[in-house]
């Protein structure tokens, strides 16, 4: 293991981010695999989520015109986003018939609907680099700001390579999903997942989610939709694989999810030691200024 | 049916109805035509309809025309409205289109308006039918604020406040009013009806005064009352058969014992059909009815739809007649037959074999017939009611393109509701209409910009959104673009726009009524729409290039 | 219609820029950088005789450092909630760590302004001003660990070298403070430091431009464009009149100090403003991920190597 890993993972831990917490004995984690293949646009999420969590209102009543889409992407006041795209590409040999005369004859189109989240990664720039430990690990494996002890720093909005979470100005904090932490210490599916009629978003233990996923995309790439991919899935990916993960229908990009998402805390090692030898430049290079020659 | 008639008398005059008047057959109001919403409009502008009750309705945007659904309200007396907020057919006097244009005065509109909250469904007791046939009873679970009440209390205490007034009254038209059975109880400091207690009404009572279950029971001889004979049995055995909520795993797949449909609690009509002709259930996953022959009656999940101990291989009797004229193994016994039918040969005023007619308004002629739009509409003729030259009448150039109307999925009908919620109305904030690419290019419409929409009814505006979801059509060698819209929008709340059915006309179709909304010819143009006298001279000026006159469209 | 997949969705951002009062928090990185290596340089004067080039550079510490937590408090979204980061201490936070640094460095540097304008405690006043020396330089190149431990591109992807970027300007910023303020014969270091800061940090940029490819875009673009380069342009004006000048001209020196103050202050607002710009496109994050992703260059956890 290289000198960076061993650091790295003393700091923000292995894959299993509960215990790595120090949660003794916490339950199995838990999360979301949301079925992008599955999903109908209703925004039934979006709008149990806000109802749930009291989210308010995102302030803007005006035609963003993404498509179906006006809501735009995720934010402090916004928890669950239900994207549109329109392509000119087939879906699985399904004739959609809109025909274009300007274009090919078969009027190809198809439509991409997801509904992205926070994905509770297991490694977790938002929590790495909040200063005051509002931001935590809860036994079940997820991230939630404790919204009495945020105090509205902002450095947790850049950190996160998914652009998830964000400040609600007039209230100063910082908000995002809290996986519905309040519902599942009670047993309860989070209000997505119970509002999604399709299925579409599906809570559980990840582990299980995890084969359920691989299962279904092996699925789909055997009946002829050569797309489908999970996105998120991989313990090994930049950011230790998300606590919510989906299956898409195309690159990730196309969803204005990033391509190679990477924990900042990654690099971290590396900018620490920039740091101290820079400092040390600093003191040498004044050193120089002060005491080399004279007047 | 006697039975079914002299039962619901009973239950609206109680000891009033006796044999000797006819049960008060006569106080019953007469049909005097048609009475469907859009003749109340047009009785509304001939002044004959002085007054209207809106609760829960939103016609100054849901309804087809809406200028002519605000023109009839400016010339009522009366006009009560009840819903959640201030909806446009509350306040089209202060701040309605016709008001911006100066088309109407608010100081000239004598139309008294009385706007009362309502309660929500979760602030009342009551009942959700749906279109399963089945009620699921509501209990109320906190009060409504302020002066909100439910539709219950307002009747209620409408009713009771006008029989005090009539008190002491010797007309013989006011009989009516004051023989009605209306002591239904209330309770609690807003002095609320018992809705359980016009559930029972409608249930029926027997001889004895006991709760029937079966509308069998119902008799032409005054012994007994029910509201309603489809719903008879709802109250069976004096519990609420509505309210019960028995998990689908404490019971069978028919889930019979949650809620209750009528009638009967018959989840499944005609389920005969479910078993064979010797009265064996088709599928065992699907079983509903069956025969037992050791008992020699149907028996099942479900509630028979059948005569209970009519055998599978019972065949009528030469000369039967009634429900002993169908067969064993007929299950449609509402049909004379018992057969179920692919073709009505009576009933429709139009019928009997269906067929292609073009809308009302349309840019092409009927490509089946030379006879162009059904014969047998109903239109209205009122100078805001024109309609537009179809096909290769002269002038229907000047409506070129389609529109058909539709739904989005994050609002309901006219908005009343949806549109004043935040959650709701941040999904889908302003009204627009969708293009192809090619229509776009045709007329200059940009994605996201402003679209004009032009009827000879009126002008709306609305945000573009360009999509390949919409294509160009090409009908006998023509290329005819379409224009999709949703119907949501209207000026109050907080997601606003123009009311789409501004553009609609009123015509109806010859069986059910119902307004001709899916599909119209209209024209487009890029840009917002004039405001004050200029919108309704847009109008005018598209009437007057396509020679629209009151006889245009009206052609059988 | 979303056609090309480097637009991300609908040319949307897809990570978010920093909800930060560019006044507050890029005026915090000048005035951090500014008083650390003051800090250092005022010892320095100290150690070598130049009480009127340690006096100025003692003072601006402090009252740069002060308006600096000012800044920082005024900044937060719940301002009365600034001891809340003092709940924890987290390496894996660089904002955590300068909280904690600058509670220790700021009582120095005021200890060592104070004893200086009173002349009080003289054994507290030299032993602050070693202290501030010896955290000074954490304080002027943390903020660099600060921007690059985000996810924005601008800044992440010059990690390597934005610290050394950082001190260059702290130093050329005290390198100015010193020009502008201490007397031509005692101002010897800050003319040294002024060519050893503005090389220092120039080299540092432009390593760390050239390593980022095309998420350097930002830097000679728009508004951050234009910063960049009135800060590049102020430095080599400032550092060749440090030269030239600052020996035997008090105008020159003036002018070339005040040149190195402003050329700091603009290249933190530039580096700022280009953490900005290259949150805003999507191409940004989109372009060097896909070419990582395609070029089987892995994105693991732990990073390449591990076992």
């Amino acid at each position: 293991m290289s000198p960076d890993g061993d650091l790295v993972l003393s700091l923000v831990g292995g894959g299993e981010p509960a215990l790595d917490s120090g949660y003794e004995d916490p339950p199995p984690r838990k999360g979301f695999f949301t079925d992008t293949s599955l999903c109908i646009g209703c925004k039934a999420c979006e709008v149990a989520c806000k109802e749930w969590n009291e989210v308010p209102a995102d302030g803007g009543l005006d035609f963003l015109g993404l498509s179906m889409d006006n809501t735009g992407g995720l934010g402090a006041d916004t928890w669950r986003h239900v994207a549109f795209i329109e392509q000119r590409k087939p879906l699985n040999g399904a004739e959609a018939n809109l025909i274009h005369s300007d274009r090919d004859p078969n009027g190809d189109f198809r439509w991409l609907m997801s509904s992205d989240v926070c994905k509770h990664c297991t490694h977790a720039a938002c929590l790495d680099v909040c200063p005051t430990g509002a931001l935590f690990r809860t036994e079940f494996g997820t991230v939630v700001v404790q919204a009495d002890v945020c105090n509205g720093c902002g450095y947790c909005v850049p950190a996160c390579p998914y652009g998830v979470i964000d400040k609600r100005e007039e209230d100063g904090r910082v908000f995002k999903c809290t996986l519905c932490y309040d519902r599942l210490g009670e047993g309860m599916d989070p209000a997505c997942a119970k509002a999604c009629p399709t299925n579409s978003i599906q809570y559980g233990e990840l582990d299980e989610l995890r084969e359920r996923a691989d299962a279904r995309v092996a699925h789909l790439r055997a009946t002829g939709v050569a797309d489908a991919r999970l996105y998120g899935r991989d313990p090994g990916d930049g950011v230790g694989g998300d606590g919510a993960f989906f299956l898409l229908l195309d690159e990730p990009e196309v969803y204005g999810l990033p391509p190679d998402p990477v924990v900042t805390t990654r690099d971290l090692p590396q900018m620490w030691r920039s740091a101290a030898v820079a400092g040390v430049a600093l003191l040498g290079g004044i050193a120089a200024a002060t005491f080399a020659g004279g007047r | 049916m006697p039975a079914y008639m002299v039962s619901l008398l009973k239950a609206w005059w109680g000891d009033a109805a006796t044999a000797e008047n006819d049960f008060c057959f006569d106080y019953l109001p007469r049909l005097l035509g048609t009475h469907g919403t859009y003749d109340t409009v047009m009785a509304q502008l001939e002044g004959t309809c002085k007054g209207y009750f809106l609760m829960g309705e939103n016609p100054a945007v849901g309804s087809a025309n809406n200028r002519l659904q605000r023109m009839g309200m400016a010339n009522l007396d009366w006009l009560v409205v009840r819903d959640f907020s201030l909806i446009e057919s509350a306040t089209w006097w202060k701040d309605g289109p016709e008001i911006e244009t100066a088309e109407m005065r608010t100081e000239d509109i004598e139309t008294e308006v009385f706007f009362f909250p309502a309660a929500a469904h979760i602030e009342k007791d009551g009942t959700f039918t749906n279109t399963q046939r089945m009620l699921q009873w509501h209990f109320e679970a906190q009060r409504p604020e302020g002066d909100a009440r439910s539709d219950l209390w307002f009747m209620y205490h409408l009713g009771r406040r006008i029989r005090e007034r009539l008190a002491d009254s010797t007309d013989e038209r006011d009989r009516p009013v004051l023989d009605l059975t209306w002591d239904y109880p209330t309770a609690g400091p807003l002095a609320e009806p018992s809705a359980e207690a016009v559930l029972q009404e409608i249930n029926g009572f027997g001889p004895d005064g006991a709760h029937l279950s079966s509308y069998s029971q119902l008799a032409d001889d005054g012994s007994t009352s029910c509201g309603a004979w489809i719903y008879c049995g709802v109250y069976a055995d004096g519990v609420n058969q509505a309210a019960r909520r028995k998990p689908r795993t404490e019971q069978n797949w028919t889930g019979g014992e949650w809620g209750w449909a009528w009638p009967s609690n018959r989840r499944v009509l005609y389920n005969r059909a479910s078993a064979d002709p010797e009265g064996r259930p088709w599928s065992e996953r699907k079983a509903l009815v069956w025969w037992d022959g050791d008992a020699g009656r149907w028996v099942g999940h479900d509630t028979p739809d059948f005569d209970l101990d009519k055998a599978p291989d019972y065949r009528p009797p030469e000369g039967a007649r009634g429900p002993g004229a169908t067969a064993g193994d007929q299950p449609f016994i509402m049909q004379a037959d018992g057969l179920g039918w692919l073709y009505a040969p009576a009933g429709t005023t139009d019928g009997p074999l269906p067929t292609h007619y073009e809308p009302q308004d349309s840019p092409v002629d009927n490509a089946l017939y030379g006879q162009k739009r059904n014969p047998a509409r109903t239109t209205y003729d009122h100078p805001g009611n024109r309609y537009h030259p179809s096909g290769s009448e002269p002038g229907a150039n000047v409506f070129p393109y389609v529109l058909t109307t539709y739904r989005l999925t994050e609002h309901f009908t006219s908005g009343g509701m949806s549109r004043w919620a935040p959650h709701l109305s941040e999904l889908q904030p302003e009204s627009f209409c969708e293009v192809s690419p090619e229509l776009a290019a045709e007329r200059g419409l940009e994605h996201r910009g402003w679209a004009t929409l032009v009827t000879a009814r009126g002008v709306v505006e609305a945000r573009v959104m360009v999509t390949d979801r919409m294509t160009p059509l090409n009908v006998a060698g023509r290329r005819i673009h379409q224009i999709g819209m949703p119907y949501h929008w209207g000026p109050n709340g907080l997601a606003t726009g123009d009311s789409l059915n501004e553009l609609l006309s009123i015509a109806l179709d010859p069986n059910a009524h119902i307004q001709e909304d899916k599909a119209l010819s209209i024209d487009i143009r890029p840009g917002r729409r004039p405001r004050g006298a200029g919108r309704p001279a847009l109008v005018r000026a598209y009437q007057q290039r396509a020679g629209i006159g009151a006889d245009t469209g009206t052609a059988p | 219609m979303s056609d090309a997949p480097e637009t991300g969705y609908y040319g949307r951002p897809i990570v978010k820029e920093a909800p930060w009062a560019a006044a507050e928090i890029a005026g915090y990185l000048f005035l951090g950088g500014l008083a650390g290596a003051s800090s250092v340089l005022a010892a320095g004067a100290d150690l070598t005789g130049r009480p009127a080039l340690a006096r100025p550079l003692k003072r601006t510490a402090f009252g740069a450092i002060t308006v600096s937590l000012v800044a920082l408090v005024h900044d937060l979204g719940r301002p009365a909630r600034f001891l809340n980061m003092l709940r924890v201490f987290k390496p894996t936070s660089p904002m955590s760590v300068g909280v904690w640094l600058l509670s220790a460095y700021a009582p120095a540097a005021g200890a060592a302004a104070a004893s200086e304008a009173t002349g009080i405690l003289p054994a507290v006043g030299r032993a602050a001003t070693a202290g501030a020396a010896l955290l000074g330089p954490a304080v002027a190149s943390y903020t660099g660990v600060l921007l690059s431990d985000t996810a924005v591109p601008a800044w992440h992807d010059g990690h390597r070298e934005m610290p050394y970027v950082f001190v260059g300007s702290a130093a050329t910023a005290a390198a100015g403070t010193g020009l502008v303020a201490a007397p031509l014969d005692e101002n010897a270091p800050a003319r040294r430091l002024a060519a050893i800061g503005a090389v220092a940090e120039l080299a540092a940029a432009e390593v760390m431009k050239r390593r980022m490819g095309m998420v350097a875009e930002p830097y000679s673009r728009g508004r951050a464009g234009v910063l960049m380069h009135a800060g590049e342009a102020l430095t080599l004006l400032g550092a060749g009149g440090a030269l030239a000048l600052g020996r035997r001209s008090r105008l020159g020196a003036v002018a070339s100090g005040a040149a190195l103050l402003a050329a700091s202050a603009f290249t933190r607002f530039g580096i700022f403003e280009a953490g900005r710009q290259s949150a805003r496109d999507p191409r940004y994050v989109v372009e060097p991920q896909r070419a990582r992703r395609a070029g089987g260059e892995p994105s693991g956890f732990p990073p390449a190597g591990a076992g």
